[in-house]
């Protein structure tokens, strides 16, 4: 391929930072004194107190491609964001860029809250590098987009968050640069705005703009990027389609999520020792790999220890969203009437199982969440199991559908 | 095509650098007048006095002088001007290097809002400081002037170019004015110190009276001192119309020029350098 047909050519990319705010005031100085009598900055190794914010990015990004970087916080995107930018300068190797550059990593640089919104549209607009007659002819643009009507001659200070969002946003995206690049900045705003801004993107797309997309919300990156990097520690970890991409990362994060909930969770158990009710463990029904097929049952067991005798206890187990631990899926509780769990003696161990035949989650990495009560204390006992998290699979790998749920359908077509 | 690599600044001479600050300076001439509008009304704005301060400064730094030769704490020296009047010309003429040096060594940190976000030429912010210190300029000039004409002063016509003249002052303050804003972002203590330097400079300096010593290191100092054959020389023209170009005032003057251009030259290859500690 030829060199012209990339937008983005990084090559063997590499951004130091130092830890210490005091080391980094000492190399600051000590590299512009070097710089001055034309030494090299020791740019190749690290001093004391410095890592490798980037090391060693090699990528090639085609004109009119759609990439997302995901990765953990501190794994680099925004500094890789910013060095492609021209803001900070690489440490080792090389980028070159075709094409105009505008970059929304934060929106609304550099405005003043005492001037109004039109001034500030013009101000901004040249910050970003557009001439006072582009802004007067995407005037009209930008303000339907930020939807500000009414607040445009009144001083930015008074806008609420979310329209100086909106406004940094329009200019921004109205400018409508060769190659964008975005940083997290549709995590703001309310749901229409995300959807406006998100469809601005898809239409610079469709117009062969080159746009690199950081996010954490991976359903956006699922929807507007064919291509995704993953991003571990300054280093790309993967380079490739969005779905396997994802199922990567998800797996990646698992192993760190839980070591973090283990911690909170034995934290948790510290407290709840002594009390009338225990739990020991909870499983589900995964291999291995925590992998259960999308077409399996999904078996939920749960061992309690109980410590005081319990008339009458009622348990609720679900399944959460490994992304944000919170939103869930579904519930399954015993009722009564349905099933009850009843007279449970002091000291004993009981395993609770429920099985559920059709769990409807599509491919992903899910969490189970369970919580046990004593119907007459309402003493309740809630976790959320980490080391139990596990992954729906797709063998066949024939579910590349968008979505949370899986649902089983019929289909049908007949002449009418 | 645009391409970033490592230590690619130190791969272009000086000459080529100014020569990229003329060059984008000429292209963002419409951001530089927005930021300057920006910078301009906000600091006028924030104080209670407005553009009071713009007028009343100059005239409250010679007051203060005048209660000290009053009081007999100054030494004026032989001087045939009445010292009001030599005092307001010559507080006018050393705030032009002053001021230039002070607006220009906040440069970076001017823009801390926008500067790690948006990547555009930074050298355009030592234009929009310096715009923003000759606006202030303009207006204690032509307050001084107004008081000197109000009192009857018979001076030289040529003060009316003393916004001319000043250049070279101007040019030492900048050239000096945009090494500290680079130093001052990583080692912030720098201020302080230049603050006292300034202090210093200014008693070697014919600004408040005509230096006479016997001190022969100190008669060498202000000897070497370039500011003082400027501020010497743009005074005599403008209140006596004398036209004195000494050797000394030429060479001053190429020296200011000089420690404009090794400044300008320490900004390119500096700045970039020293943002990231902004973050």
């Amino acid at each position: 391929m030829n060199e012209t047909d990339y937008s983005i050519i990084i090559d063997g990319l590499s951004k130091k930072f130092t830890r210490s705010l005091k080391k980094s005031l000492i190399y600051g100085a000590s590299d512009v004194a070097k710089s001055l009598v034309k030494i090299k900055a020791t740019n190749s190794s690290l001093r004391d107190s410095e890592f490798w914010a980037l090391q060693d990015i090699n990528i090639k990004i085609k004109k009119g491609e759609t990439v997302g970087i995901i990765g953990s916080n501190g794994s680099g995107k925004s500094t890789l964001l910013r060095v492609i930018s021209g803001i900070l300068p690489p440490d080792k190797g090389e980028i070159q860029i075709n094409g105009s550059v505008g970059s929304l990593i934060a929106v609304g640089a550099g405005f003043h809250p005492h001037m109004t919104g039109r001034q500030n549209i013009y101000l901004n607009g040249s910050i970003l590098g557009m001439t006072k007659k582009e802004i007067d002819e995407k005037f009209d643009d930008i303000c339907n987009f930020a939807d500000i009507d009414g607040f445009l001659d009144a001083p930015v200070s008074t806008y609420s968050s979310g329209m100086r969002v909106r406004l940094g946003f329009a200019i921004a995206i109205n400018k409508k640069p060769e190659v964008l690049l975005v940083d997290e900045v549709l995590s703001v705003g309310d749901l229409s705005f995300r959807n406006k801004s998100l469809r601005k993107m898809s239409e610079l797309h469709q117009s062969a703009n080159t746009i690199i997309f950081i996010s954490h919300n991976l359903d956006q990156i699922r929807n507007l990027c064919s291509r995704t990097i993953i991003l571990e520690r300054g280093r790309v970890v993967f380079d490739g389609d969005t779905h396997t991409a994802i199922a990567k990362y998800q797996e990646n994060s698992r192993a760190k999520r839980v070591s973090d909930l283990k911690k909170e969770a034995n934290n948790q158990d510290n407290e709840e020792a002594g009390k009338e009710l225990e739990i020991i463990e909870y499983k589900t029904n995964c291999d291995k790999d925590f992998k259960i097929d999308v077409t399996a049952p999904l078996i939920l067991e749960c061992t309690i220890k109980v410590n005081s005798p319990i008339n009458e206890l009622s348990c609720s187990m679900g399944v959460l969203s490994e992304e944000d631990y919170k939103t869930c899926f579904w519930v399954v509780s015993n009722d009564k009437n349905k099933f009850s769990i009843s007279n449970l003696k002091k000291g004993k161990t009981y395993k609770i199982t429920v099985e559920i035949k059709r769990h409807n989650l599509s491919p992903g990495a899910y969490i189970p969440n369970i919580s046990i009560r004593n119907s007459e204390t309402y003493e309740t006992y809630e976790r959320i199991l980490a080391e139990s998290s596990f992954q729906i699979s797709d063998k066949n790998l024939t579910l590349l559908e968008r979505g949370i749920l899986r649902v089983h359908e019929n289909w049908s077509v007949k002449e009418v | 095509m645009v391409r970033y690599y490592s230590d690619m600044r130190h791969k272009t001479n000086t000459l080529m650098s100014l020569y990229y600050f003329y060059k984008n300076i000429k292209n963002s001439r419409e951001l530089i007048v927005q930021l300057f509008t920006r910078d301009f009304t906000s600091s006028v704005r924030k104080s209670f006095l407005g553009v009071g301060w713009v007028l009343l400064s100059p005239l409250l730094g010679v007051f203060s002088w005048l209660i000290m030769n009053e009081i007999g704490a100054l030494n004026p020296g032989q001087n045939d001007i009445p010292y009001p009047v030599f005092l307001l010309m010559s507080t006018l003429i050393w705030n032009a290097f002053v001021q230039s040096f002070e607006t220009t060594s906040t440069t970076l940190q001017s823009g801390a809002g926008f500067i790690l976000q948006v990547n555009y030429p930074h050298e355009i912010m030592i234009v929009k400081q310096y715009l923003h210190f000759f606006a202030n300029y303009l207006i204690s000039f032509i307050i001084t002037t107004a008081v000197l004409v109000v009192f009857n002063y018979d001076m030289s016509w040529a003060i009316i170019l003393l916004p001319i003249l000043i250049l070279p002052l101007t040019m030492l303050g900048v050239g000096l004015g945009v090494i500290i804003s680079l130093v001052s972002v990583v080692i912030p203590d720098i201020k302080r110190i230049t603050s006292y330097f300034i202090k210093t400079l200014m008693f070697i300096t014919p600004v408040i009276y005509v230096p006479k010593t016997n001190n022969k290191f100190l008669e060498m100092l202000i000897e070497l001192n370039p500011l003082n054959h400027i501020i010497t020389g743009i005074r005599e023209l403008c209140l006596n119309g004398n036209i004195n170009l000494s050797n000394q005032f030429t060479i001053s003057c190429i020296f200011c020029l000089l420690v404009l251009v090794i400044g300008l030259r320490v900004f390119y290859l500096g700045e970039h350098k020293v943002i990231e500690k902004m973050l």
